[in-house]
């Protein structure tokens, strides 16, 4: 339409145009957008277009990276979507790039954003810049890499632990106490630790990378070598015990080793690690104990350890035969479980306390009923035993059987008991003897003087002769008493000359001797017909002196007078003589010594009854000598009878 | 006349003693056991007691113990006369309070001077 000045529709004007190329390149145009549009639309990555502080397109995969709507985001302020550590970065980056200067737009650039639930994510953005409208535009091509990140963050923190991992083990390596030998699948020494350096004498230096087998260690390398390759062929650990090798010192030691498989998925053939250790001290130590233990075990003493509450924790071989019974009935028992004598346990577990409670030995000799039920003596000694901190943890006791020795002993202080009784006995010999052979001296001395220096009439030189030489037998007949004893105690015996003889005329001789002696006795011989005419085959002078012997006892221990009774009879083949008396009797304790050489009946001194304590001593040895006893029985004050036997046919 | 106990239960030994001092003008009494010695020395107040030492019922030791300590006899001199010749015999004689000592077999003419000494 055409106006004129006042604004009045004058006219209608054509012009006309072919536009028929550009509505083609307008629609080519149209459809390349389309495709484009279709491509985003439909991309896996999130892509924008921003242009004027503001998305100009955002397609699904942005939308559903941001939480946001569509509309949401085509109205919001672009930087509410980064994260607050980047968004100057972005901004200034982006506000360059917009102004054309792309030279500090960062390739790739990673960083964070947050997500409309708060939610962040990082992502890697691609940018470029675009005419839009023809005006600059950011078209941004972005990537979620939280994933990838975070798997990125932990194949770091996995990293950092290994690193940290490996930093520990080379310490540890460094500071095990074991020898550590690594070994590669080739056979060369990958590794030697400082204990390999100190127990072998070799640096790691100088043995690192050489092979194996060429080491220049002195040790048992065919036990090793075979370990070796038993463990690489069954790819398990393989323990040698008691290895032997030449410790750094030059000395012999032992040492304990296990080869463990190194596994490569690499190469067939396995590597190996060597634990080991110088094991010579434990092993010396075990040698040791064994001894100990052997020494313990072959004991001839019972040995065992006892815990606070008295329970066995050890016993040897000897503890266990003193109770009869198998390790496992003691080990963990107590006395009162194991032996069957209470009192005697009790007394054996309130020992055990004694020396818990003051920490001191205590030294025990008892007498403890054995397996066969007999009594036997034991000497006992009980050591406390002290952890490390002096805090007391039990007792060893040394048990020794000392039975045989206390029967010793015994017998030793019965001998010497003997021997000092013997003494004595000897000691009041002498002084008896010296007595008995100074009293008839007296006579034969001082009446034999009287005689020289008085003129005496006939009558008393006759009796004072006749006393001497009554004495001068009685002396005769003591030193002959003597001279007998002295041939008993020497082992020469007497000479008995045997001859046949009439037992009754021996004992009549002999009554009528002491019928004359003294005249407060009445004797009586009782001898059955039969036997009157009775010959014996025997020492007549020997059997008158026996006979003697037990009649002159008899006088002397019936002082008072009284009735002496000699009885003969017929025993089988034997002819037995009593002499019985009714005199004081002898001492019941007195009975087991009466026929032993100098022993007198004990108040036969107080009594003033003389003797040598010789008499029956030697009448024992002549019926003896002749095949016959000799023996006594007595009561006090009732009297005794004396009684020996004599072969008949002999 | 002086009396003389002469204590030994040997009637051959009491003899001795007898004729050794029957010149003198002594009275000579005995005892035969250690308990009759006591008896007659308190009772015949001897002037000197030869006392032997093996006796029956009480051995001369304790009867010489006894008299010296009993004031009716202490007074009387005692001679033992004994066959005991040991050292520790003749100690023991002299704890008891004996005043002399003589060992048989002794000679009579000795007896007699010490006897004699005794009394003077």
């Amino acid at each position: 339409m055409v106006r004129d000045s006042s604004g009045q529709i004058v006219g209608v004007l054509f012009s006309g145009e072919d536009i028929t190329e550009r509505k083609k390149r307008e629609q080519k145009l149209q459809e390349s957008e389309e495709r484009y549009k279709v491509i985003a639309e439909n991309s896996f990555s999130a892509i924008y277009i921003f242009q004027d502080e503001r998305f100009k397109f955002v397609n699904s995969a942005f939308i559903r990276l941001s939480g946001y709507t569509k509309k949401e985001l085509m109205s919001m302020d672009y930087l509410n979507l980064i994260h607050p550590d980047y968004r100057d970065m972005i901004k200034k980056t982006t506000e360059q790039a917009l102004t054309g200067d792309i030279s500090n737009l960062p390739r790739e650039p990673d960083f964070k954003v947050i997500r409309k639930n708060g939610e962040i994510r990082w992502v890697k953005l691609m940018p470029a810049v675009i005419k839009y409208t023809g005006k600059p535009a950011i078209i941004g091509n972005v990537i979620d890499i939280t994933k990838y990140n975070k798997v990125k963050e932990t194949l770091q923190k996995t990293y950092d632990e290994l690193q940290k991992t490996n930093a520990q083990n080379e310490q540890l390596f460094a500071s095990i106490s074991s020898i550590i030998i690594s070994v590669n699948e080739n056979d060369k020494i990958t590794q030697w630790n400082k204990i390999s350096e100190k127990t072998f004498g070799i640096a790691a230096k100088n043995i690192i990378g050489r092979p194996f087998h060429k080491c220049g260690i002195h040790w048992e390398w065919a036990i090793i070598a075979e370990g070796i390759l038993s463990c690489r062929k069954k790819k398990r650990i393989v323990r040698l015990n008691d290895v032997r090798f030449t410790q750094a010192n030059g000395n012999k030691g032992y040492l304990g080793i296990t080869i463990n498989p190194i596994i490569y998925k690499t190469h067939r053939q396995p590597g190996v690690l060597l634990l080991g250790a110088d094991i010579t001290e434990r092993r010396r130590a075990e040698e040791r104990l064994k001894q100990y233990q052997f020494m313990v075990e072959s004991a001839y003493d019972a040995i065992f350890f006892k815990n606070l509450k008295s329970q066995y924790v050890i016993a040897n071989k000897k503890t266990l035969e003193a109770f009869a019974l198998p390790l496992e009935k003691v080990i963990g028992k107590n006395d009162y479980e194991i032996m069957l004598n209470k009192e005697e346990a009790d007394k054996n577990i309130k020992d055990d306390c004694i020396v818990f409670e003051t920490g001191k030995s205590k030294k025990i000799i008892k007498q403890m009923t054995g397996v066969d039920g007999k009594k036997r003596w034991f000497q006992t000694i009980k050591v406390p035993q002290f952890d490390d901190e002096g805090k007391i943890i039990g007792l060893v006791g040394i048990a020794r059987d000392i039975t045989e020795h206390k029967i010793f002993e015994n017998l030793i202080k019965e001998q010497n008991e003997q021997l000092k009784k013997l003494d004595q006995m000897k000691s009041e010999f002498l002084s008896t003897a010296a007595h008995e052979l100074r009293t008839p001296l007296t006579s034969i001395l001082g009446f034999s003087e009287i005689l020289l220096k008085r003129e005496l009439d006939k009558e008393r030189q006759n009796k004072f002769l006749k006393i001497i030489n009554e004495e001068a037998t009685s002396l005769a007949n003591l030193i002959n008493d003597l001279l007998d004893i002295s041939k008993i105690e020497s082992g020469q015996g007497f000479k008995i000359k045997k001859a046949p003889f009439k037992l009754r005329e021996v004992i009549m001789k002999n009554i009528n001797f002491f019928k004359s002696q003294t005249n407060k006795h009445n004797f009586q011989l009782n001898m059955p017909g039969d036997l009157v005419d009775i010959e014996i085959n025997a020492d007549k002078d020997k059997i008158y002196q026996v006979v003697e012997n037990l009649l002159s006892n008899a006088i002397k221990f019936s002082t008072q007078g009284g009735k002496i009774i000699i009885s003969v009879e017929q025993a089988n083949e034997k002819v037995k003589v009593s002499v019985i008396d009714n005199g004081m009797g002898i001492p019941e304790k007195d009975f087991p010594y009466i026929f032993k050489k100098f022993y007198r009946v004990e108040n036969t001194l107080t009594l003033g009854i003389r003797g040598t304590g010789l008499g029956l001593a030697i009448a024992k040895h002549i019926i003896e000598s002749h095949g016959g006893e000799i023996w006594a029985e007595s009561k006090i004050g009732k009297g005794s009878t004396f009684s020996f036997t004599l072969p008949i046919h002999t | 006349m002086k009396k003389i106990l002469v204590a030994d239960d040997l009637p051959k030994i009491v003899e001795l003693i007898r004729v050794t001092l029957e010149d003198k003008d002594y009275k000579i009494i005995n005892a035969s056991n250690g308990k009759e010695t006591l008896r007659k020395a308190r009772k015949e107040q001897p002037n000197v007691i030869l006392l032997d030492v093996v006796m029956p019922k009480m051995d001369g030791f304790e009867v010489c113990r006894q008299l010296k300590k009993d004031p009716l006899t202490k007074e009387i001199p005692i001679i033992m006369l004994t066959a005991k010749g040991q050292e520790v015999d003749k100690q023991r004689g002299k704890e008891v309070g004996a005043n002399d000592y003589i060992i048989k077999p002794f000679s009579p003419s000795t007896l007699s001077i010490k006897v004699k000494e005794i009394l003077a």
